[in-house]
């Protein structure tokens, strides 16, 4: 029961939400970027806004109009998050909607921010009287009611910035009430896969193999193999330990009979407790050897195990990487956008 | 996650410390009535040696030790001798060993002549007239006057006899050293 009430009340909402943004007119201002540069902002806020009138959900001011437009009025389009900027722009573009948006880049996360204003129930016309030097003046002023965003969403990311953009269409089609395009959602996964061999770089492989065997391994997806250096050691481990054990039992052995051979006084003791006394330190040496060989294999199966780590190439690698695909990506070295275009040779 | 690495830190540290608490002992057989071992310091059978054959006492101390016979062969009396530094060591007392005991009581003489001890020794009676083998012919008691290091001996002039009177050859003669801090 609870179930249906809870699918009445999405549907409702969903249905509400397009109402609510059905035909209205939208401008997309600049994202505001923290930890990416103006122009790589600027770039995101078009794919974005382009993925937006995709939609068809609302009539979406051009974005040159936009800039030109606000640029006349001496209003900067990222920097404009607080109520009264964006009712001020709502008016000098005449639209009922605006779109904001916050990105957030630290390493290889993302955090984007999107809230939409309805403008339009912001700013209401007021016409003020005042005396000034003894004649009214009559001026028109904006009311500012208090406004809260018709609807915001977040989107966090951990990743590339092709993912990224992708994960920015999905939010747009996501933010605009409807399902993403099933092309996206399948690159999104195929991305997802890439991530996961990104993520697992060499590096940080060997790092968490060299921590502890196979933890790199089972960082990179292998689990497989995770077990098996993982249970090598253990097994070569508990070997050695045994081995330690044998080790110990000799050592009071032979303590044991050498007490016995020096306070003997019977040379047919003596002889006995002598040989008994060299088998215990002769069992001693050889599980001596047999515990440093094991820690030598301990150690070689731990530098193998890195080895590995290093040289390991995921499945999801090949499968992701197979995919033919024309692409818009981020360049992070020109700093620039650019198409790429991605063959399988094999 | 956390307890693989545990489970490793742990692995590791357990075989360093097994690793590091490994130590061979020195292959030391140290006891004067083993064979082989006098055999290594020189000293063959039939021979007379002293058990232990060293100390590491304090001044003052009494040193007890007792002069063995080494795998001798049909030894009915003895004449031995044990050289000693006077200076260094004052002789306490002798207990007669059990080797030479029967159930008549044998001749068992001790002399401290300045830095020599003689011990006549020899059976009596029909019952027993000679012995062979290893064993304690007595246990004798010193004590240590200064500190420093040194040495009683048992002197080459030692005789073992036969019931005929005849010499039996002694092939090791005993010391045993002692060092006084």
């Amino acid at each position: 029961m609870n179930k249906v009430s809870l699918y009445i009340f999405i549907i409702l909402n969903l249905t509400n939400l397009n109402a609510q943004l059905d035909k209205k007119t939208m401008a997309v201002l600049n994202f505001k970027g923290i930890g990416i540069n103006t122009l790589e902002a600027v770039t995101l806020t078009d794919i974005f806004n382009a993925e937006i009138t995709k939609t068809n959900i609302s009539s979406l001011i051009d974005r040159s109009e936009v800039k030109v437009s606000l640029k006349n009025q001496g209003l900067d389009q990222s920097s404009c998050l607080s109520a009264e900027c964006i009712s001020k722009v709502g008016a000098a573009l005449e639209v009922e909607l605006i779109m904001t948006g916050v990105i957030n880049k630290n390493n290889e996360s993302f955090n984007l921010e999107i809230k939409i204003f309805e403008v339009s129930k912001a700013m209401k016309p007021l016409l003020v009287t005042s005396l000034v030097n003894g004649e009214v003046v009559i001026r028109k002023k904006l009311k500012e009611v208090k406004m809260s965003p018709l609807k915001e969403k977040t989107v966090s990311y951990i990743g590339s910035t092709d993912g990224f953009i992708n994960e920015i269409e999905i939010m747009a089609w996501e933010l605009m009430g409807l399902n993403p395009p099933e092309i996206k959602v399948e690159k999104q996964k195929n991305i997802a896969q890439v991530l996961i061999v990104n993520n697992n770089n060499q590096y940080e492989r060997v790092i968490r193999s060299a921590l502890a065997p196979g933890f790199g391994q089972r960082y990179a997806g292998d689990k497989l193999w995770g077990w098996v250096w993982l249970g090598s050691e253990v097994v070569i481990g508990t070997l050695a330990y045994l081995e330690f054990s044998d080790y110990k039992t000799s050592l009071n052995n032979y303590n044991k009979y050498q007490q016995q051979y020096v306070e003997s006084k019977h040379p047919d003791t003596i002889t006995f407790l002598k040989i008994k006394s060299q088998e215990s330190r002769n069992n001693m040496i050889s599980r001596d050897k047999g515990m440093t060989n094991l820690l030598y294999a301990f150690a070689g199966v731990w530098t193998l195990n890195v080895m590995h780590a290093y040289f390991l190439t995921p499945e999801n690698l090949s499968e992701a990487k197979n995919t033919n695909y024309f692409d818009l990506v981020y360049n992070n070295f020109l700093n620039q956008p650019e198409i790429r275009f991605s063959i399988s040779l094999n | 996650m956390i307890n693989i690495f545990r489970l490793n830190y742990s692995l590791s540290i357990i075989l360093s410390l097994m690793i590091l608490s490994c130590t061979i002992p020195e292959d030391a057989f140290e006891n004067p009535l083993d064979l082989e071992a006098n055999a290594a310091k020189g000293i063959y059978p039939p021979a007379l040696v002293f058990s232990p054959d060293s100390f590491n006492i304090k001044s003052g101390e009494l040193i007890v030790f007792d002069l063995y016979a080494l795998a001798v062969d049909s030894v009915a009396g003895a004449q031995i001798e044990i050289d000693y530094f006077a200076s260094s060591l004052d002789f306490i007392s002798y207990e007669q060993g059990d080797f030479f005991k029967s159930n008549a009581a044998p001749i068992f003489i001790v002399e401290d002549k300045n830095g020599k001890l003689f011990i006549y020794v020899t059976f009596m009676g029909p019952e027993k007239t000679n012995i062979s083998g290893t064993g304690n012919i007595a246990t004798i008691t010193f004590i240590s006057k200064i500190q420093g290091s040194t040495v009683i001996s048992v002197n080459k002039s030692t005789l073992l006899l036969n019931q005929n009177a005849k010499e039996i050859t002694i092939n090791g003669f005993g010391r045993s050293i002692i060092n006084v801090k």
